[in-house]
C-alpha cells in the first residue's frame, strides 16, 4: 500500500517556486502555511523519529547564489536552525543533534572561524532567552569544547546548566566534533577507568564503547534518521558509529532554504519506510 | 535510424508487463478490503485515490527505467565517457536477505568489472557474502577463462566483510590499546589520537581503505553497520532493491560521484 502522504509529498514538488526568505533570513509572515498544515496532518505520532541528526550544509553556497557575503549565509542558517529546533519540539521529536562545526572546519580562514564562533554564541544566547525558557528545550554541546573560545565555552556551560532540568526536546549542538575522535575518546575514558580500578574488565566490547560516546547524554543516543541538506551524500565524519541503522534523507535544498515543509517531507519519508516495515530490524 | 539493442528492449518490455500485473494485484487486494467494511462509499473513495497514487508511481518507475535503458544503451552521450579512475575503492552494501541472491550479486560484480573498477568491498550484516565469497571469486575467474573478453582483460580485488569487521573490530583495537598503553605499560600513558586507533586496527588485521563511494542495495536507506571507522567522506547512494538493479542506474550513480567536488570541511 502506498500511503497518501507520499502522494501529497510528490505532488507538492510540482508546484511553482515557494516563498523566499529575505536576505536576513527572516520568513515572510504566513509563508506556505497551508502547505505546512496539510503535511502536518499526515504525520503519525506513533512513527515519529525519537532522535533526528542534522548536517546543516550549504550556508556559504546560499549566500554566494544571492551575491551576499558568506557571513550572511551563516546568519540565515542560524535563524533557520532556531526555527527548525522549534518545529522539531512542536512535532514531538525528543532529540535533535545538529552538526554545527567539524574538526575539519578549523582549516577555514581565521575570519570565518571567528565569525562562526560569534554566531554560535549569539545563537546559544537567543536559544536561552526564547526556546529554553518558553518551550522547555534542553541544550547540550558535544565535541572538543576545549578548542572553542572561552566566551563560547562559558555560554555553553551556562546554557547547559540553566536547561538541565528541562523536559522538552533535547537539542544537542556538535561543535569541533569528529566521529572518529568520539570513538577514540570513548576508548580513552574506558581505559582510564580500568587503570584507576573503577571499572573491572579485561575486555572492552561494543556496548562499553557506546556507553562512553559523546551522544550518550540523552535518552536516545542513536539517531533514527539523518537529514543532510545541500545535495551532498556523505556523513563528513559525523556520528559515524551512531548512524549505523539511521535512515538517511539527503535534501538538495541549501540549509537556509530548508524550512518546516522540507522537514515534514523528510519525516514523512521516514514514516513511510518505518510503517511499511522497511526499517532495519537490526536496531 | 536508431540502432536498437533488442535484448535490452525485450528485458524492458518484460519489466513493463510485470509492473502492470503487480498493479492489478494491488487493485484486487483493495477490492477485497472494500467488501469487508460497511462504509462502501468511503472505501471506494480510498480505492480511487490509491489507484491514482499507484498510477503516478508506475509512471515515475517507467520514466526511471526508460532513462536507465537509454544510459546503458549508450544513447545519452554524457554517460559514455566515464572517468572510472576517480572511484579508487567502491563499497557495495547489501541487505542480508538480498545477499542470498548470489546470481544477482555475481551479475553486479560482472558489471563493475566490465566498467573497469579494480577494488570492490562487499558488505552485508550477517556475513552471507562471506560464505559465498569463494564461489563468487571462482565464477568471476571462470568467466574470464571461458572467453568473456571484457571480464578476462580486467581483474577485481574483492574484499568481503560483515558486521564483525565494524564495531567489533574497533572494540578489539581499543583492547589492543588498553593492553599496550594502560595495563602493561611502564612509561607514561600517551594522549591517544585517531592515528593510534588507525594503527591499532592495522596491527590486528583490520586495516582497509575508506571507500570513495558506497552503493546500498536493499529496502533500507542506511548503511547497516558498515565499518564506521571507514566512512568519513564516503559518498552514499541508495540504489533500491538488488532484484531491480539496472546497469544504467549504476552508471548514473558512479558518474554523479565523479562530478562531485569535496571540500573536506574547508
Amino acid at each position: 500500500m502506498i500511503p497518501l502522504v507520499l502522494f501529497h509529498n510528490s505532488m507538492s514538488s510540482l508546484k511553482p517556486c515557494r516563498a523566499t526568505k529575505t536576505t536576513t533570513g527572516e520568513w515572510p509572515n504566513g509563508a506556505r502555511e497551508n502547505e505546512v498544515i496539510r503535511l502536518r496532518g499526515y504525520l503519525n505520532q506513533e512513527f515519529m523519529p525519537k532522535h533526528v541528526a542534522l548536517i546543516m550544509d550549504g550556508n556559504g553556497r546560499w549566500a554566494k547564489k544571492r551575491g551576499l557575503a558568506v557571513q550572511d549565509g551563516h546568519k540565515s542558517g542560524r535563524i533557520n536552525l532556531k526555527y527548525l529546533t522549534y518545529n522539531c519540539s512542536n512535532l514531538g521529536i525528543k532529540m535533535l543533534t545538529a552538526y554545527a562545526f567539524s574538526t575539519e572546519n578549523w582549516n577555514r580562514s581565521r575570519m570565518e572561524i571567528a565569525f562562526l564562533m560569534t554566531t554560535f554564541e549569539e545563537f546559544i544566547q537567543s536559544l536561552v532567552e526564547d526556546l529554553m525558557t518558553r518551550h522547555d528545550i534542553r541544550f547540550s554541546a558535544i565535541g572538543e569544547k576545549s578548542r572553542l573560545p572561552e566566551s563560547l565555552q562559558s555560554a555553553i556551560s551556562k546554557a547547559e546548566e540553566m536547561s538541565r532540568t528541562n523536559k522538552g526536546l533535547h537539542f544537542v549542538m556538535a561543535m569541533s566534533y569528529s566521529g572518529r575522535n568520539d570513538v577514540v575518546e570513548a576508548a580513552k575514558i574506558i581505559a582510564k577507568k580500568v587503570e584507576r580500578g573503577t571499572l573491572q574488565t579485561s575486555e572492552i566490547d561494543e556496548a562499553m564503547l557506546e556507553q562512553e560516546l559523546m551522544t550518550n547524554i540523552g535518552q536516545f543516543p542513536n539517531p533514527d534518521m539523518l537529514i543532510r541538506t545541500s545535495g551532498e551524500l556523505r556523513l563528513s565524519n559525523f556520528l559515524m558509529w551512531q548512524l549505523a541503522y539511521s535512515q538517511f534523507y539527503f535534501s538538495d535544498k541549501l540549509f537556509p532554504d530548508f524550512g518546516e515543509e522540507d522537514l515534514l517531507e523528510a519525516l514523512a519519508s521516514y514514516q513511510y519506510r518505518v510503517s511499511a516495515g522497511f526499517e532495519s530490524d537490526w536496531k | 535510424m536508431l540502432d536498437m539493442d533488442f535484448v535490452h528492449l525485450a528485458t524492458f518490455l518484460r519489466w513493463i508487463e510485470s509492473k502492470a500485473l503487480d498493479l492489478g494485484d494491488r487493485m484486487q487486494k483493495g477490492y477485497k478490503r472494500i467488501w469487508s467494511s460497511g462504509d462502501l462509499g468511503l472505501y471506494l473513495l480510498w480505492l480511487i485515490m490509491h489507484l491514482i497514487v499507484s498510477i503516478w508511481y508506475f509512471a515515475v518507475d517507467l520514466v526511471n527505467s526508460l532513462e536507465s535503458y537509454l544510459i546503458s544503451s549508450g544513447f545519452m552521450k554524457q554517460y559514455k565517457d566515464l572517468d572510472i579512475s576517480k572511484v579508487r575503492y567502491l563499497a557495495v552494501v547489501l541487505d542480508s536477505e538480498e545477499a542470498l541472491d548470489t546470481m544477482k550479486v555475481l551479475e553486479l560484480l560482472r558489471w563493475l568489472t566490465v566498467m573497469g573498477l579494480r577494488n570492490v568491498c562487499l558488505y552485508d550484516p550477517e556475513g552471507v557474502l562471506k560464505r559465498s565469497k569463494d564461489a563468487l571469486s571462482l565464477w568471476l575467474r571462470s568467466e574470464g577463462a571461458n572467453g568473456d573478453a571484457l571480464v578476462k582483460q580486467k581483474y577485481l580485488n574483492l574484499e568481503v566483510i560483515s558486521f564483525t569487521d565494524g564495531k567489533h573490530a574497533v572494540a578489539k583495537a581499543a583492547n589492543f590499546l588498553l593492553k599496550k598503553h594502560y595495563v602493561n605499560a611502564d612509561a607514561e600513558v600517551p594522549e591517544l589520537t585517531e592515528s593510534d586507533m588507525a594503527d591499532a586496527l592495522a596491527e590486528i588485521g583490520y586495516a582497509a581503505p575508506e571507500p570513495d563511494l558506497m552503493l546500498i542495495y536493499g529496502p533500507v536507506r542506511c548503511h547497516l553497520g558498515f565499518p564506521a571507522w571507514r566512512l568519513r567522506y564516503t559518498e552514499i547512494v541508495h540504489m533500491g532493491p538488488l532484484k531491480s538493479m539496472k546497469y544504467g542506474a549504476l552508471i548514473k550513480a558512479i558518474r554523479r560521484y565523479t562530478m562531485v567536488r569535496q571540500n573536506y570541511g574547508t
